[in-house]
């Protein structure tokens, strides 16, 4: 315990990561502080009509302050964005974010809480130190990780409330709940072209209970999944995948982008420690290797056109594993998929489908 | 020091976070306890009036027309008072976000809201909601929530 402790106060890493996490966050936090000041326009100030308050009505603030604090709050989340003092910008705008929530519990939203926990937790962790105009000139590497690991655990806890309050709760555990949800929105389903029989089919009793127990085990899963260096990269592509499917189904606000966007902290804090070498001469190798400078948004290959070696046996790409195996064809897009977050929802069949080649795709490390 | 502050901290911050989780239940809402689709609710909700004469009276739409001391006739609007659109529509069943409990304490402090914010209005007594709750599908279960002027 004690060794885990000092492991975890201690570790080192990159930053990257962290710092593409903080500009997605304040993404969403412009988005949320937009929307406020687009219901002040439209709706006008929450505090002339009914409103509930968690705190004292006279801590609620004028409409002039509001003003004022909505406009603090696009500022701050630029700043965020951009990363322009962005660890005092991220404090900043967790707390007048929960402040808010305070002063409206009407105006609560699980997602909207979870935003401002997640700016406050990468507050205090460098973030600053990339993708950012004015950054910490402290070196990427070498950044302490301990802030980064426990917005990780927050991401499980999370998980934990959402997937222990439903095997609590009788109705949840025996599908009555997914029960009357497909009973009631059934309707949208087969007018978005989802065929009767299949409506008919999951809304049985059998097939709720079994989707019911299904959800809430991923939950639980996921709480120690993404821990695990075994079942991380499946964890992330199974909750990715449960995710996009609320997403499809339900409104959720940026819910599902805002938990996507934290999975990032989850890969291993290095940057470009795989190599991707492409043939120039092939116009199949230079498209390949524009794609994955164009979406390797967690900066996990570096991209080199190879030069004539023992490396060329007539492939338009070949990827160097961290541990240097090499992968090439299928195997080398299932390792891209792992690793350019708009492939991953592919990874899990394009290695299944690697499986069957020679070697497959063995390596546990994202 | 350092990394004891630190653990200090994420011991603080998960204690803190797992006791709001622990007592989310005791919440209406269940705020800032992470309880994704905890229900599949729906509540149904009607406004009614009592007036001086003692006549209780349904209000359609959540409007209806009073007068104020001095006689002169005030059109009175639920919804320019509570502004949350699933708090102003009456007789349509609606999902009850956040669950039931969420729902009917809103409903309700939005009541208690609206009877103490219609100064115009001297003829009604009282102002009273039926909220038919139907929660995870069971049956309909109805309950009043009356606020006296």
């Amino acid at each position: 315990m004690r060794d885990l402790f000092h492991r975890w106060a201690t570790e080192v890493g990159d930053a990257f990561v962290l710092g593409v996490v903080r500009s997605i966050v304040g993404g969403f936090l412009f988005l949320q502080a937009l929307s406020a000041a687009g219901e002040l326009a439209r709706v006008g100030y929450f505090g002339d009509h009914f409103h509930l308050p968690f705190i004292p009505e006279r801590f609620v603030p004028s409409h002039d302050a509001y003003v004022v604090l909505i406009a603090v709050r696009i500022l701050l989340a630029v700043m965020v964005t951009v990363g322009h003092r962005a660890r005092y910008a991220l404090l900043g705008s967790a707390a007048l974010g929960v402040y808010t929530l305070l002063c409206n519990r009407v105006e609560f939203h699980h997602n909207r809480y979870s935003l401002y926990c997640y700016a406050f937790l990468l507050a205090l962790g460098p973030s600053d130190r990339a993708i950012a105009i004015t950054r910490d000139e402290s070196p990427s590497d070498g950044a302490p990780m301990w802030a980064q690991r426990l917005a990780q655990a927050q991401v499980a806890l999370v998980y934990l409330a959402s997937g222990g309050s439903k095997l609590l709760d009788p109705d949840w555990r025996d599908g009555v709940v997914i029960a009357d949800r497909f009973a009631r929105y059934a309707y949208q389903a087969l007018g978005a072209g989802v065929p009767q029989s299949v409506v008919d089919a999951f809304s049985t009793p059998a097939a709720t209970s079994a989707l019911a127990k299904a959800a809430i085990a991923t939950e639980l899963f996921l709480v120690v999944g993404l821990f695990d260096k075994r079942t991380r990269v499946f964890a992330l592509w199974w909750g990715t995948m449960f995710h996009l499917t609320i997403e499809a189904t339900s409104k959720v606000e940026i819910f599902t982008w805002l938990t996507l966007t934290m999975y990032a902290l989850f890969a291993t804090p290095d940057v470009r420690a795989r190599k991707l070498f492409f043939d120039p001469s092939r116009a199949r190798g230079r498209y390949a290797a524009r794609l994955v400078r164009l979406f390797d948004w967690l900066a996990r290959f570096e991209v080199k056109a190879w030069k004539p070696d023992d490396l060329k046996q007539g492939h338009s790409i070949v990827i160097v594993r961290r541990d240097g195996s090499r992968a090439t064809g299928i195997r080398a897009l299932a390792m891209c998929a792992r690793t350019l977050p708009v492939l991953f929802p592919l990874w899990a069949p394009l290695a299944f489908i690697a499986s069957f080649t020679k070697g497959g795709d063995a390596s546990a490390r994202v | 020091m350092w990394d004891g502050a630190k653990a200090t901290f994420a011991a603080a911050w998960m204690a803190a976070q797992g006791i709001l989780i622990a007592t989310a239940g005791e919440r209406p809402d269940g705020a800032f306890g992470f309880r994704m689709f905890s229900e599949s609710s729906t509540i149904e909700v009607h406004l009614f009036r009592e007036t001086a004469e003692g006549s209780r009276v349904e209000v359609d739409g959540g409007e209806w027309v009073a007068k104020d001391r001095d006689g002169a006739a005030h059109r009175i609007s639920w919804g320019s008072h509570v502004r949350e659109p699933n708090l102003n529509v009456f007789g349509v069943t609606m999902h009850a976000a956040y669950g039931a409990a969420a729902q009917t304490q809103r409903w309700s402090a939005a009541l208690e809201y609206v009877a103490h914010h219609i100064p115009e209005d001297v003829e009604t007594r009282a102002l009273e909601l039926e909220l038919g709750v139907r929660r995870n599908g069971h049956p309909k279960t109805l309950t009043r929530v009356q606020v006296r002027r």
